[in-house]
């Protein structure tokens, strides 16, 4: 028996072939999202772990403070005295210093920060071979040595030399202080301190700003010491700490051990690494939003499901009345059910696996053109394409089983005799609300009652028209807001240079500038510190402006209150947060600079002086003065802005500032110009990718839907034909129905839209920007063209379905309930 | 009687054959037949004998595969789609055994969707005369209800009030009583048979022999042919009608 009604369903299926395809087609979609974004997300973590490990990163970075170092053998007397050597599995010691790249570019010299690591490697091995920890990796697989002691070469960091192709072979000079030097490249690396280049303080990685070179101790201390001190010197140790060690103790043993012999040291923890810090959050933000769309495809699927298989069951209700007539028990009917659902889901998975392949592929080279790393692990998690699997399975099975169970629930005679139907009260219901079109032209009055009694069906292809389009839509509206906010907070900066200083640097540093570069207009002098706002209770990031000429260097849109001498100016993000209006106390927490003692960090109050719209809603204000009268840091700042006439030669002025002492970093306002370039490019592959998806997902939908319509009006239209209604006047019915579908779902994809958005905004790391969710008109326009095309087609199959209708052998049928 | 004048209704050697399968179905075989107008015609036989069949390509809802069918001097058996669709919009009234409604149309709403959809009348005459039709059907208080809020034989009148909104020269009844009690059943043949005056006619499909009782003639069919034609001078009144 059992075997009859699978071979029943199996049937069902192929009489209605290309609607259970598309079925199948759009779970399939479903579980290639589902299995391929986590096989992405498991690639993008294995990777990070493997480069972490592979790299034997670090668990601490010991800094010698103020320019200090110490020989080798210090050092090693240090860790032998204190004992730090029995807390210590293995550790490197390094000569770290900042350089001045000099390479060209177009044609022009560009001189460009970068750092040189010379690390205890001899002559003939790679740094790969010999250094233990923060192990550079190699692009290829058996990498060249260093020829030799007396020759001068380096590995690059590859990125940096993918920036500008600085390859191997070629030479790069360096630049310290008064000395240069020429270095042969023997090869590029992955720098485990710089798998991203982030420096702290960065918001986002820049390849550009930065370049990094490991060579020989000796040649990085020829450089450093010009040659002057054959001692090996060191500044900088990378450790990793014995099992059971507590981090904390340690630092401070080490710290006591430095102290004791004149040495000031920072640490930089593993976790505090800028570069690691990023690519693990990054990820995890990724995993986070990607998630959203497989949930998405497998609910529309569950909608087209369930509608596709009541219609089935339907249709086989006399059936079903005649089988339980007949004796047959529930179970086996369920059964015929069960096969279609089964079907369904594994024509669903094999389709999933099949869509993933090119998935997997674009994937795949995104992850090579975004994670760059010397590791190759993109290899398939079989667990994730079951679990895929199951979900479909799962997914088929509830929809087809729960339809199911409350059909086998009918009493036999109802079906049989077909005195199935609704009751007197839902009659009276129904008529009250069909009544309610009764003042329309009788094509439209169909077009209307028949989603109003239909309301699930009409209600499953509005949500699949409307889910296609939000997705396109909310897509595009995240990125063009994402857009105009960056965008906005660009034009928020009236500064073209931004000159950061290694340290608080007396104020009058630059002023000779404008005397020197007729076209520099402006010099402006700031202090840039990151704070904690009300760190006993809320705990906000902010990062405090505090500026001479405020107005001159950024575009201000000041809500409440004003700029005051004495005030702090707060973003709205804050003050929502922190429920603060000007006037109110706030406390923030500030390095406030004793002159016997250095700096401490203190909790200072400050009065809210205004409230600031800019779109970097981590920002806060105050003017230099306050700035340096509650900090103790009189005459002193950190960063200087720039603002110069429009024609200036902006390279020639880099690479003085580059150069300058004590300058840490330039950067110029056009460089947000070639982020927003590279947005844009990511713009337009995403869009391709989200109309192929939406297309798919909106025709399986729009067709499945329009398709069980139609079959379930074929005995009306059949009656229409033979009351001698032209297939003209049946057309303007359907597309009537279509137009309807069409404005409800665009309706359904415009709220959807903002939905989507505001799913994809609410993230931490977009949180304290303030981006206000653009409606995307000209992506509205080209959704909604889309969908309508699809719509109109499929309009077009269901009419050529609806002409071919036998009519003699429809209107003889019985009707069932 | 008039059998003088030209037929309304004229199949010569008309024969229908379908693939079922690998089999192919002879459904009519060589049909010869003509109905005159004012006359009811009542074509009786047993299951599959080929009765709708044969109403079916009068009513042009399905093409002979053999000789020729003329309605009212035209011959319809090659004409297309299109010219079929103008036929049946112009010359046919169907009365149908399941009544076959639209149920999303109150009963009124289902005639003034011929009217109105089908005839392009004008709003004002669609519902003078959607109300008419009603009241001829005695279901002018009823004319807001929707199908399922009907009984049978009140979804059967509308049933006639829709064929005939369009004026038909013929109306075609399949099993008009098939699905009704017997009173309900008279009523509705009552309403059949005054359709056949003024030029018009009726053919009525059922497989109750006392139904010939009522008809000018009546038609045998048996495995697709026409085996008995039977002449009635003077039919039976529906009211003195028994089954």
């Amino acid at each position: 028996m059992k075997k009859t009604f699978v071979k029943k369903g199996l049937r069902e299926i192929w009489a209605h072939k290309v609607q259970y395809f598309l079925l199948a087609l759009v779970i399939g979609m479903g579980v290639a999202a589902y299995s391929s974004f986590n096989d992405f997300a498991r690639y993008r973590k294995d990777g990070l772990d493997q480069i972490f490990s592979e790299s034997n990163f670090m668990d601490l970075q010991v800094t010698m403070n103020y320019g200090e170092t110490m020989t080798t053998d210090e050092v090693h007397q240090i860790f032998e005295e204190n004992g730090l050597s029995n807390e210590v599995d293995e550790w490197e010691m390094r000569l770290v210093y900042d350089v001045f790249l000099k390479h060209v570019v177009d044609d022009e010299i560009k001189i460009t920060k970068g750092q040189v690591m010379g690390q205890m490697v001899e002559a003939g091995s790679t740094p790969g071979d010999t250094v233990t920890v923060n192990t550079p990796l190699f692009y290829v697989d058996d990498p060249e040595g260093y020829s030799s002691e007396d020759v001068q070469e380096c590995y690059i960091e590859r990125k940096f030399s993918e920036a500008y192709g600085i390859d191997p072979g070629s030479s790069i000079n360096v630049n310290r202080g008064n000395t240069s030097m020429d270095l042969f490249i023997v090869e590029q690396v992955a720098v485990p301190e710089y798998f991203f280049v982030m420096r702290e303080g960065d918001l986002a990685p820049n390849e550009w700003a930065f370049g990094v070179l490991l060579l020989p101790l000796d040649t990085a201390m020829d450089l450093y010491t010009e040659g002057e001190n054959d001692q090996e010197l060191v500044n900088d140790i990378v450790l990793k700490v014995s099992k059971g060690v507590v981090i904390e103790e340690l630092e401070t043993k080490i710290q006591e051990a430095f102290e004791e012999k004149g040495v000031a040291v920072k640490f930089t923890g593993r976790d505090e690494n800028p570069s690691r810090n990023f690519l693990i959050s990054d990820y995890e933000n990724d995993k986070e939003s990607m998630n959203i769309f497989p949930v998405i495809i497998f609910i529309v699927s569950a909608f087209a499901l369930v509608m596709a298989l009541r219609r089935m069951i339907r249709t086989h209700r006399p059936q079903i009345g005649i089988f339980k007539a007949l004796g047959i028990p529930d179970r086996a009917i369920m059964v015929y059910f069960s096969a279609v659902g089964i079907v369904i889901a594994l024509a669903g998975t094999v389709f999933g696996y099949l869509l993933s392949i090119p998935l997997n592929m674009t994937f795949m080279n995104i992850g090579k053109s975004m994670l760059d790393f010397p590791v190759d692990n993109y290899n398939i998690t079989y667990i994730y394409y079951l679990y895929g699997a199951l979900i479909s399975l799962v997914l088929c099975l509830s929809c087809t089983l729960i339809p199911a169970a409350l059909a086998v629930r009918v009493k036999p005679i109802d079906v049989i005799q077909g005195r199935e139907g609704v009751s007197k009260k839902q009659i009276s219901r129904l008529g009250e609300v069909l009544g309610t079109t009764s003042f329309l032209p009788v094509s439209l009055k169909l077009t209307i009652r028949n989603q109003i009694r239909k309301p699930f069906r009409s209600l499953s292809t509005v949500v699949g028209v409307g889910i296609s389009l939000a997705l396109f839509l909310g897509f595009m509206m995240v990125l063009q807001s994402a857009m105009v906010a960056m965008g906005g907070a660009t034009s928020e900066l009236e500064w073209d240079y931004e000159v950061r200083l290694e340290g608080f640097q007396s104020q009058d540093m630059m002023t000779y500038l404008p005397t020197e570069y007729s076209e520099i207009e402006q010099v402006s002098r700031s202090i840039l510190i990151p704070s904690i706002l009300d760190p006993e209770d809320d705990e906000y990031g902010a990062l405090i402006y505090a500026s001479e000429d405020l107005e001159d260097i950024f575009k201000f849109d000041i809500s409440q209150g004003k700029i005051r001498e004495g005030m702090i100016i707060i973003s709205e993000y804050h003050s929502d947060r922190l429920g603060l209006t000007p006037g109110d106390k706030l406390s923030l927490e500030l390095p406030v600079l004793d002159p016997s003692y250095g700096y401490s960090m203190e909790l200072i109050q400050i009065t809210v002086g205004g409230i600031h719209t800019n779109h970097m809603g981590s920002y806060a204000f105050m003017s230099l003065t306050t700035m340096q009268n509650i900090t103790g840091l009189h005459g002193m700042i950190n960063v200087i802005h720039i603002l110069t006439e429009a024609d200036v030669d902006i390279r020639d002025l880099e690479n003085d500032l580059i150069t300058r002492e004590g300058v840490s970093s330039v950067t110029h306002s056009s460089e947000n110009a070639d982020l927003m370039e590279q947005y844009m490019d990511i713009l337009i592959g995403t869009v391709i990718v989200m109309a192929v998806i939406s297309s798919i997902l909106a025709g399986a939908i729009v067709y499945i839907m329009f398709r069980i319509s139609a079959r379930e009006q074929e005995r009306d239209y059949a009656t229409m034909k033979t009351l001698g209604t032209s297939m003209r006047k049946i057309a303007k019915l359907i597309f009537q129905e279509a137009a309807y579908i069409t404005v409800l779902g665009i309706g359904l994809g415009v709220i959807g839209g903002y939905g989507f958005s505001y799913l994809m905004l609410d993230r931490p790391e977009y949180e304290a920007m303030n981006i206000e969710i653009l409606f995307n008109w000209p992506a509205f326009i080209a959704g909604s063209i889309m969908i309508s095309f699809i719509v109109m087609i499929v309009s077009l199959f269901t009419l050529r379905y609806i002409a071919k209708i036998n009519i003699a052998n429809v209107i003889r049928e019985r009707v069932a309930g | 009687m008039n059998t003088d004048g030209e037929p309304l209704i004229e199949a010569r050697n008309m024969s229908k054959s379908y693939q079922m399968g690998e089999v192919i179905v002879h459904a009519l075989k060589d049909v010869t037949l003509k109905v005159f107008p004012d006359q009811v015609t009542v074509i009786l036989g047993p299951s599959g004998c080929g009765k709708t069949t044969l109403l079916n390509q009068i009513g042009g809802i399905d093409s002979p595969t053999g000789g020729k069918l003329l309605i009212d001097g035209q011959e319809i058996q090659d004409l297309s789609q299109k010219k079929l669709t103008k036929y049946r919009q112009s010359k046919i009234g169907f009365v149908f055994q399941f009544f076959n409604l639209i149920p999303n149309l109150t009963a009124k709403e289902n005639l003034e969707f011929v009217l109105e959809y089908v005839m392009d009348l004008p709003s004002k005459e669609v519902s003078r005369k959607g109300k008419t039709l009603l009241d001829q059907v005695e279901l002018g208080d009823r004319g807001d209800h929707y199908p399922y809020q009907l009984s049978g034989g009140e979804q059967q009148r509308v049933s006639i009030a829709r064929a005939l909104s369009k004026d038909p020269k013929i109306l075609l009844a399949d099993e008009p009583t098939g699905e009704l009690d017997y009173e309900t059943g008279k009523k509705i043949l009552e309403l059949l048979v005054s359709f056949a005056n003024n030029g018009r006619s009726v053919l009525i499909v059922t497989h109750n022999k006392e139904l010939g009782k009522i008809a000018h003639r009546v038609l045998h069919l048996k495995d697709g042919r026409i085996v008995q034609e039977i002449m009635n001078e003077h039919p039976l009144s529906v009211s003195k009608l028994e089954w």
